[in-house]
């Protein structure tokens, strides 16, 4: 799992690059949770994600939770096969998707 | 009745008046006991005393030694014997033993004028052993009186031996003398001793009520114990209300030893349907009356959410938040929970803390620990999330739930019995009934402690599985494509042609090997890129649940494809887990409400056209099936 993070200000845009599953989840999560000190806008990037397990959708619920407190978390560019697992999953209708 | 127990306290109930008599009353026959040896102690002294006057050793006019010396001794003995002879059972003993003690001092005082000064104190002393100031004065009051009239005959001299301090005075300067400088000083000394004897009497009655209080209190919380404890051991489930149905599908068995009078344990089972039985066991913190208030509360709210939630691990998070709410900090409670369908044997388990279940499969030789995900205690933190994992018991397996008192059980050498004693003393008692195997444990136990006390509350469950009832239809799931297998179906995918097998290790980096293992066979098959995502997220899933939870060795993979549709089956050595019976989490609740838990079966679920699992020679079955696309 590879993390590209671009940061401005309190906004905050990272780029997966992999998969988020058992292995890519835990390390994207250590990467990521001791830079969200004040952040207020949190932007995920999915362009270059094969798919997310159940680890990635618990990150997912994780890194929301979080920013439930401090502010606002948007995915981009997430593709077909994402998009269908947050679907059925029920995740659709809570993350935004821009 | 006796006036001096009224002193101090002249108003009191009749009945309180007349226990306190009753507890004075004991204290006086005891102290009648006392003075009787005292009687006895001054005979053989006084009997020294004639041989050291007659021999000449004490300087006393012999034809007055027979004189003083006879009567002080029989007025000793008459009432020693008197005395004994009633045993100091009668009311007026203390009062005719005093005036001997009075009498005989009194005479022994004229005959030895000044070798003796002592003498004047013993009746005093010897009167607040029966711990009534208004008897103490009395004692006191009469020795002066006789020790007045022993000095003013001896100033006298009309009879007995004169003061050789003031022998050479006239008589009237002699009388006067004799009462001022040798009666006086004495006499006022006398009533110093007198006082700090009243305030000893008055103390020990204080003393003595004191301790009657403290018994009468002891033995109200011994009743008050006992009440509890048949309280507590009839709130546990009697075994023998379960329904017929339950008996010919179930054997149960469970006790719960209390350490102390009431134990902090507790079990429960509750039928709560004709095909649910909940099964419960719990260990509260710390053990007495506090634990054993804790446990009834606790035991209560685990009941009433047990009979609107049917989820061990959803219970066990509502009931956390209750007892965390009540604020009792310190208290917490271990909790198993688990629910048994006894129509196939499907046991879905949480624990909060509690330790791990021992289970007995049918055809092995061994009970061994059934190591389930553990929460955190119930109580201890304000939200806590539990989870649950399912088994399947088969006919003949035994299930067994204890407490810490168990495993823990010290002997002397603070050694402890351990789980592996635990274990093999439940293989070798397993054969009988699950009561014997019970009652045999705790034998066992018992034997190893040998003589150091039960420290713990101790408590068993266990239960064993006589038959499946009928076998439920398969259920239909929401989406209508995925059937869930019983035991006993083989899943289609099984029948196939296997092309294709990899073995791997329970290591997360086997699922990448696993996933670079299918790519050139799914390319063979011309997959589409979302067919392959999507059985890669199944593999994913599956290998991920049995590589962290299932204690697995080895995980076996294979690759089937069919003319119509392309297989997966994932065989594991690990414990028996059937993740298509997994509640779906509610994909309606937002997000922030949601465990996580779940969602790669229900993810698997969805995205492959059929899944199937079963358990057959040890092993984990897991079929999934994609169908090709036109």
């Amino acid at each position: 799992m590879n993390i590209k993070k671009e940061r401005k200000d309190n906004s905050l845009v990272v780029f997966f690059d992999g998969r988020l599953d058992a292995i890519g989840s835990p390390e994207a999560e250590a990467q990521l949770v001791p830079e969200l000190t004040g952040i207020t806008s949190l932007g995920l990037d999915f362009s270059k994600v094969d798919y997310v397990s159940s680890a990635g959708l618990r990150l997912l619920l994780y890194l929301d939770q979080i920013m439930e407190e401090q502010g606002e978390m948007y995915l981009t560019n997430v593709p077909e096969i994402v998009k269908e697992i947050f679907d059925v999953t029920g995740f659709l209708e809570y993350v935004k998707i821009v | 009745m006796n006036k001096d127990h009224h002193w101090k306290e002249p108003v009191h109930s009749l009945k309180k008046n007349f226990v306190t008599d009753q507890i004075f009353w004991e204290n006086e026959v005891q102290a009648n006991q006392l003075v009787l040896h005292s009687l006895v102690a001054c005979l053989i002294v006084l009997g020294f005393f004639w041989v050291f006057a007659l021999s000449g050793v004490f300087d006393i006019d012999r034809s007055l030694i027979s004189m003083f010396f006879l009567p002080a001794s029989v007025s000793l003995v008459i009432p020693a014997v008197v005395c004994n002879l009633v045993k100091g059972s009668k009311r007026w003993v203390k009062y005719v033993m005093m005036a001997a003690v009075i009498i005989a001092a009194a005479f022994i005082d004229r005959v030895m004028t000044f070798n003796v000064p002592l003498l004047i104190i013993i009746p005093v002393v010897l009167s607040c052993r029966y711990y009534s100031g208004a008897f103490t004065v009395l004692t006191a009051m009469a020795t002066s009186v006789a020790f007045f009239v022993s000095s003013w005959i001896g100033a006298l001299r009309v009879i007995g031996s004169p003061d050789m301090n003031f022998v050479a005075e006239s008589s009237s300067e002699y009388l006067k003398n004799i009462m001022l400088q040798s009666f006086l000083p004495k006499w006022m000394l006398f009533l110093v001793v007198a006082g700090v004897c009243f305030e000893i009497a008055r103390c020990g009655r204080n003393m003595v009520l004191n301790q009657d209080k403290i018994t009468k209190f002891n033995t109200r919380v011994e009743t008050e114990l006992e009440l509890a404890n048949k309280i507590q051991s009839q709130a546990l489930p009697p075994l023998g209300t379960l329904s017929e149905e339950t008996n010919q599908r179930v054997e149960l068995a469970a006790r719960m030893i209390p350490a102390k009078e009431v134990g902090g344990d507790f079990y429960d089972f509750i039928e709560l349907d004709e095909n649910h039985l909940a099964l419960m066991i719990a260990d509260v913190a710390d053990k007495g009356i506090a634990a054993a208030l804790y446990m009834m509360m606790a035991k209560s709210v685990l009941e009433n959410r047990l009979m609107t939630t049917p989820s061990p691990a959803q219970v066990l998070e509502k009931v956390n938040a209750q007892l965390f709410d009540k604020k009792l900090k310190g208290m917490f409670v271990t909790v198993w929970l688990g629910i048994l369908d006894m129509r196939n044997g499907e046991l879905v388990m949480a624990s909060a803390g509690h330790e791990y279940p021992a289970l007995k499969r049918n055809g092995s030789d061994s009970f061994e620990l059934l190591r389930d995900k553990h929460g955190f205690v119930l109580g201890g933190l304000k939200s806590v999330k539990y989870t649950e994992s399912k088994i399947t018991l088969n006919e003949g397996d035994i299930l067994f739930v204890y407490t810490d008192g168990v495993p823990e059980a010290n002997n002397i050498s603070q050694e402890q019995f351990g789980t592996d004693r635990m274990l093999r003393s439940l293989d070798s008692h397993c054969s009988g009934t699950m009561n014997d195997m019970i009652l045999k444990v705790k034998e066992d136990v018992d034997v190893f402690a040998d003589e150091a006390p039960q420290f713990d509350d101790t408590t068993m469950l266990a239960v064993k599985i006589l038959k499946h009832g009928e076998v439920p239809e398969a259920k239909q799931q929401p989406d209508g494509a995925v059937l869930t297998h019983k035991h006993g179906e083989i899943p289609e995918a099984e029948q196939q042609t296997v092309i294709a097998k990899l073995t791997l290790k329970p290591e997360l980096p086997e699922i990448e090997r696993a996933q670079q293992w299918l790519l050139p066979l799914e390319a063979h098959e011309n997959l589409s890129d979302k067919q392959c995502k999507k059985i890669a997220i199944c593999v994913d899933e599956i290998l991920n649940n049995i590589i962290q939870y299932s204690g697995a060795q080895t995980i076996e993979l294979e690759f089937t494809p069919g003319p119509k549709d392309i297989s997966v089956v994932i065989r594991d050595d690990g414990k028996p887990f059937n993740p298509l019976e997994l509640d779906a989490p509610d994909t309606s609740i937002p997000l922030k409400q949601r465990k996580a838990g779940g969602l790669g079966v229900m993810i698997t679920r969805k995205f492959m056209s059929r899944t199937d699992y079963s358990y057959e020679n040890g092993r984990n079955i897991f079929a999934a099936s994609l169908i090709r696309e036109e």
